[in-house]
C-alpha cells in the first residue's frame, strides 16, 4: 500500500487528553518519520493514550492526530494502511490462528484471505500452529499472531503497545528481530514499551513520555549528549596511564579520575573539552593511547536522567 | 463496504456459536410447543388459543427477553471484552458496522424465534390452519424484532447493564403501561407488534383489540427503529474505547 | 554538637508476617461482606448503585409512604394492604433483585479468572459456596423481610396503645418471620443456581426473569386450554411465580385470586410450601454440583 501524501507518517499537534480532572496527556506534539520509533515512559506516562490517540480509538480532548496528513477519526478508510497491535487480550479464544488471521484479511476486503493469512502467518513465523485455538496459546504465540493479524495487509505503518510484556528472554530475541525485519521491508515502526533494553536494541529514534508530556525526542545518543550537566564516563588504556592523570584533572571539566593499571576511568562533563586536552597532554609527555571510549551511553541513563529530572 | 457483510456473517457466528443456538432455542420452543400440542387435543379453537399464546408468552416475554439478550449481546459484549477493537481498526464505514452487527442480531432473533412459533402454531390447527393468523403472528413478532434489537443495540454502547435496563423497560416499563394508561401504548414497542398484528387480523374476524391502528404502529416502530441506530452510529463514531 | 548516635542498619526488607492468622470464619466473613458490598453497590461509583438502590426504593418505597400517611391521618387510614397483599406487590421487586444480585454474586469471580486467587487460600469449595449463599441470603431479606418488619414496627408505635396492639397482633410478626424467611431462601438459592451456570451475568438474570415469567404464563394458557388434560391441577406448581405468592396467601390467610389458576386447582398451601422446598433443594444440589465443578 503507498502513502497517500509525502510528509511525517504520523503528526500529532498539542495533542492533549484529560479525563474529568486528570490529565493523561498533556499538549503533545511530534512528527514521526520512517524507521522504527519508540515511544518510552513509565507507566502511567501517557503511552497508550498517545497510541491510542493516534490508531483512532480514542478522540483527542485538544490538539490533532494525523495519519498520512489527515485527520483519523471520521476516516476509517486510512486503516487501509495501518496496522495496530494493541495492548490486552483482545483475540477471539475460540477461533484457530489462521481463522484470526484471515478474519483480519476479510475485514480488510483483500481479495485473498486465505493466501493473504498463510504469507502473514509464515512472515511470524506460527505455519506449525497455524490451526491451534487461540484459547491454548502461550503468551508470546498469542502476541506473534496479533502481529500477523495487523500486517496481513501490509500497511505502511505499524503501531505497536508494549507488544512484548510477558514474554520470556528468548521470545523477545526472536520478536525484536521480526519486528526488525518488518521495518526493513519500509515499514514505519512505532513501538511503545517501558523496557528499556528492548527499545534500545530495535529504535532508532526515540520519544519519551513523563507524566503525559514530552520529555525528549529523537536519537537517543543524541539526547545523551545533550544531557550535559551530567558527567560521562570515559575511559582510556594508555602506556602510561598514570602519568595522565593530574594533567586531566587539572582540567575544570573533570569531574573525577580513576587509575588502575594501564587504565583510567574518568568523569567529565564535557566530552569534547577531555577529548581535545587527552592527546595534547599525551603527546605532551610522549604517552602512547591505545584505547578512548564512553561507556555509559546506555539508554537506562538517558532515561533515569530524564524522570528524575522532575 | 466489502468489510460491513464479513463482520455480519462473524457477528452471527459468535451469536449462535457452540450451544447458544441449541439453548436458546430448546428455551423458547419447548414453551410454546408443549402447550400447542395440548391445546391441539383439547378442542379448543385452535386459532383463539394461539393468539392468547401469542399475546400472553411471545409478545411480552419471549420477544422482549430473546431480541434484547443478542441484541445488547453482539456489541456490547464485544465493547467490554475488549475485542471491538479489531472491527473498529478496520477500513469500514461506522454506519455499515453497526447495521452488520444490528442485523447479525436481527437475525439470530429471528431464526430462534419464527420456527418456534410457526410450530406452535402449526401443531395447535393440525395442519395450516388461519394462514392469516401465521402472517399476521410472524409480521408482528419481525417488527417486534426490528424494534427491540435497535434499542438493544443501543443501549449496549450506552450502559454496562443494557440487558438489563431494556428488560426493565420491556417487562416492568410496557407492562405496567398495558394495564394503567392504555393511551400510552405509542412508547412500547409491544404496542406497536400488536398494532401490526391487529391490522393484519381485521380481516380474519379474530378478535384482537390493539390500541394503535395499522399506521401508526409500523410509522412509530420505524421511527424508533431508525432513531435508535442513528443514535447509536453516532455514540459508535464519538466514544472512546477502553 | 551532640555527640551523633551509634549507627545503625535496619533490615527493611521483605519480611514473613508472623502475626496472628485469622481462622475459617473470618475468610468465610470477608467473602460475605465482599458479597454484600458487591450487591448493593456500595464503595462503588454511582452507576452500580442504580439498579439495587432503585429496587430498595420500590420495596421500601410504600412502606414508608404509608407510614407517614398513618402518622398524619391517625388510625383512620386503617390497615394497610395486609401484610401478605404487600408480598405480593413486591413479588415482581423481589424477583428483579434475585436475577439481578445472584448473577452479580457469582458470575463476575468466573468472568474475570479471579477463582484461582480465592482457592490458593484455604477456602474450601463449601466454605466459598456458604459465604455467597450468606451474602445473596442477607441482601434478599433486607428486600423479603425488613419492609414488612419496619411496617409492622410502624403499626404498632401508631397504634394507639402499642402494647395492646404488639400482644394482639404478635401472631403477625410470627407469619412475617417465616413468610419472608421462606421466601428469601427461595429466591437466593434458585437465583444463585441459574447464575452458577454461565459466566455472564446478563445471560443469568435474562434467564432468571424469562423462566420465572414464561413458566407463570406457560402454566396458565395450558390449564385454561387444554380443559380436558388429566392432571391438569397439578399444572399450578409449574407457575414458579405463582408458588411463592399462593404461599404466602396461605401463611396470611388470604385467598388465591376467584377464577385463576390456583384457585381451580385447589391446593393448600403446605402443598406450596412442599413445592418451594423441593425446588429449593433442586436448586442447591445443582449449585453444589457446578461449584464443585468450578475450575480456578
Amino acid at each position: 500500500m503507498s502513502q497517500p501524501s509525502t510528509g511525517p507518517v504520523v503528526e500529532l499537534r498539542h495533542f492533549s487528553k484529560w479525563y474529568g480532572d486528570v490529565v493523561a496527556v498533556a499538549d503533545l506534539s511530534f512528527e514521526l518519520g520512517p524507521g522504527v520509533t519508540g515511544l518510552l515512559g513509565p507507566n502511567g506516562a501517557g503511552k497508550t493514550t498517545t497510541l491510542k490517540a493516534i490508531t483512532g480509538l480514542l478522540h483527542p480532548s485538544q490538539g490533532e492526530a494525523l495519519l498520512f496528513g489527515r485527520a483519523i477519526s471520521g476516516d476509517p478508510m486510512l486503516y487501509r494502511a495501518i496496522g495496530v497491535v494493541p495492548d490486552g487480550d483482545r483475540l477471539y479464544p475460540r477461533l484457530t490462528v489462521h481463522s484470526y488471521v484471515r478474519l483480519h484479511a476479510e475485514l480488510h476486503g483483500l481479495p485473498k484471505p486465505g493466501l493473504a493469512a498463510d504469507r502473514a502467518i509464515a512472515e511470524v513465523g506460527m505455519e506449525a500452529l497455524a490451526g491451534r485455538r487461540l484459547k491454548g496459546l502461550s503468551k508470546g504465540e498469542r502476541q506473534r499472531t496479533k502481529v500477523a493479524g495487523a500486517i496481513v495487509h501490509q500497511p505502511s505503518l505499524l503501531v505497536l503497545d508494549e507488544p512484548m510484556t510477558g514474554m520470556d528472554p528468548g521470545q523477545r530475541a526472536r520478536f525484536i528481530e521480526l519486528i526488525r525485519l518488518i521495518a526493513d521491508a519500509g515499514v514505519t515502526v512505532l513501538v511503545s514499551s517501558h523496557i528499556l533494553g528492548e527499545v534500545e536494541r530495535l529504535a532508532s529514534q526515540i520519544l519519551v513520555l513523563v507524566g503525559g508530556r514530552l520529555a525528549a525526542s529523537g536519537d537517543f545518543h543524541a539526547i545523551r549528549d545533550l544531557m550535559d550537566d551530567q558527567p560521562r564516563t570515559v575511559v582510556v588504556r594508555a602506556g602510561n596511564a598514570r602519568a595522565l592523570a593530574p594533567g586531566l584533572i587539572a582540567l575544570p571539566t573533570t569531574v573525577a579520575v580513576e587509575v588502575d593499571g594501564d587504565a583510567i576511568q574518568a568523569r567529565t562533563r564535557s566530552v569534547e573539552a577531555f577529548a581535545t586536552e587527552l592527546p595534547r597532554l599525551a603527546r605532551a609527555q610522549g604517552i602512547t593511547l591505545r584505547e578512548i571510549r564512553t561507556t555509559d551511553e546506555s539508554l537506562e541513563q538517558v532515561f533515569r536522567y530524564l524522570v528524575g529530572r522532575r | 463496504m466489502k468489510g460491513a457483510p464479513v463482520v455480519f456473517r462473524f457477528s452471527l457466528g459468535q451469536l449462535l456459536a457452540g450451544r447458544r443456538l441449541l439453548v436458546t432455542g430448546l428455551l423458547t420452543t419447548f414453551p410454546l410447543v408443549v402447550p400447542a400440542l395440548l391445546a391441539a387435543g383439547s378442542g379448543r379453537d385452535p386459532a383463539g388459543f394461539t393468539l392468547d399464546l401469542f399475546r400472553a408468552l411471545v409478545l411480552p416475554v419471549l420477544l422482549p427477553v430473546v431480541a434484547l439478550t443478542f441484541s445488547t449481546t453482539t456489541l456490547g459484549a464485544e465493547v467490554r471484552d475488549g475485542t471491538v477493537v479489531n472491527l473498529m481498526l478496520k477500513p469500514i464505514p461506522r454506519p455499515g458496522l453497526l447495521a452488520a452487527k444490528y442485523l447479525a442480531g436481527v437475525l439470530a432473533t429471528l431464526v430462534v424465534l419464527l420456527p418456534a412459533l410457526a410450530a406452535a402454531h402449526l401443531l395447535a390447527a393440525r395442519g395450516l390452519g388461519s394462514t392469516t393468523l401465521l402472517a399476521g403472528m410472524l409480521a408482528a413478532t419481525t417488527v417486534g424484532t426490528l424494534t427491540y434489537c435497535a434499542l438493544g443495540v443501543l443501549l449496549s454502547l450506552l450502559f454496562a447493564r443494557a440487558l438489563l435496563v431494556g428488560l426493565a423497560y420491556a417487562l416492568l416499563w410496557e407492562g405496567a403501561l398495558v394495564s394503567v394508561a392504555p393511551s400510552a401504548s405509542s412508547m412500547s414497542v409491544r404496542g406497536y407488534a400488536e398494532g401490526v398484528l391487529a391490522s393484519i387480523l381485521t380481516r380474519s374476524g379474530l378478535d384482537f383489540p390493539a390500541r394503535l391502528g395499522p399506521l401508526s404502529a409500523t410509522l412509530l416502530a420505524l421511527v424508533v427503529t431508525l432513531l435508535a441506530l442513528v443514535l447509536a452510529v453516532r455514540r459508535l463514531e464519538r466514544m472512546d474505547f477502553r | 554538637m551532640s555527640e551523633l548516635p551509634a549507627g545503625a542498619i535496619y533490615d527493611r526488607g521483605y519480611r514473613h508476617y508472623d502475626g496472628p492468622r485469622e481462622g475459617r470464619s473470618r475468610r468465610m466473613q470477608a467473602i460475605v461482606t465482599a458479597g454484600i458490598r458487591r450487591c448493593l453497590g456500595l464503595k462503588r461509583n454511582w452507576k452500580t448503585k442504580v439498579v439495587p438502590f432503585a429496587l430498595l426504593v420500590g420495596a421500601f418505597g410504600p412502606v414508608f409512604a404509608f407510614i407517614g400517611i398513618r402518622l398524619l391521618v391517625g388510625e383512620s387510614v386503617g390497615q394497610f394492604l395486609g401484610y401478605g397483599r404487600y408480598l405480593g406487590i413486591v413479588a415482581l421487586v423481589l424477583l428483579l433483585f434475585a436475577a439481578t444480585a445472584g448473577p452479580e454474586l457469582l458470575c463476575p469471580d468466573r468472568r474475570q479468572h479471579v477463582l484461582a486467587l480465592v482457592f490458593t487460600r484455604p477456602v474450601t469449595r463449601a466454605d466459598y459456596l456458604a459465604a455467597k449463599l450468606a451474602a445473596l441470603l442477607l441482601v434478599i431479606g433486607l428486600v423479603a423481610l425488613v419492609p414488612l418488619l419496619v411496617l409492622f414496627v410502624g403499626n404498632t408505635l401508631t397504634a394507639p396503645r402499642a402494647a395492646t396492639y404488639l400482644r394482639e397482633h404478635a401472631g403477625d410478626l410470627g407469619r412475617i418471620l417465616f413468610a419472608g424467611g421462606v421466601l428469601t431462601v427461595f429466591y437466593a438459592t434458585v437465583s444463585l443456581a441459574v447464575a452458577s451456570l454461565t459466566e455472564r451475568r446478563s445471560l443469568a438474570t435474562a434467564g432468571l426473569l424469562g423462566t420465572f415469567l414464561a413458566s407463570s404464563v406457560v402454566a396458565n394458557i395450558i390449564f385454561f386450554t387444554a380443559t380436558s388434560f388429566p392432571g391438569r391441577r397439578w399444572l399450578t406448581f409449574l407457575s414458579l411465580q405463582g408458588l411463592p405468592a399462593r404461599f404466602v396467601d396461605w401463611v396470611f390467610g388470604e385467598a388465591a385470586p376467584p377464577g385463576s389458576l390456583a384457585a381451580e386447582a385447589g391446593f393448600t398451601g403446605p402443598a406450596y410450601l412442599a413445592a418451594l422446598a423441593v425446588l429449593t433443594a433442586l436448586a442447591l444440589a445443582l449449585l453444589a454440583w457446578r461449584i464443585s465443578r468450578l475450575e480456578p
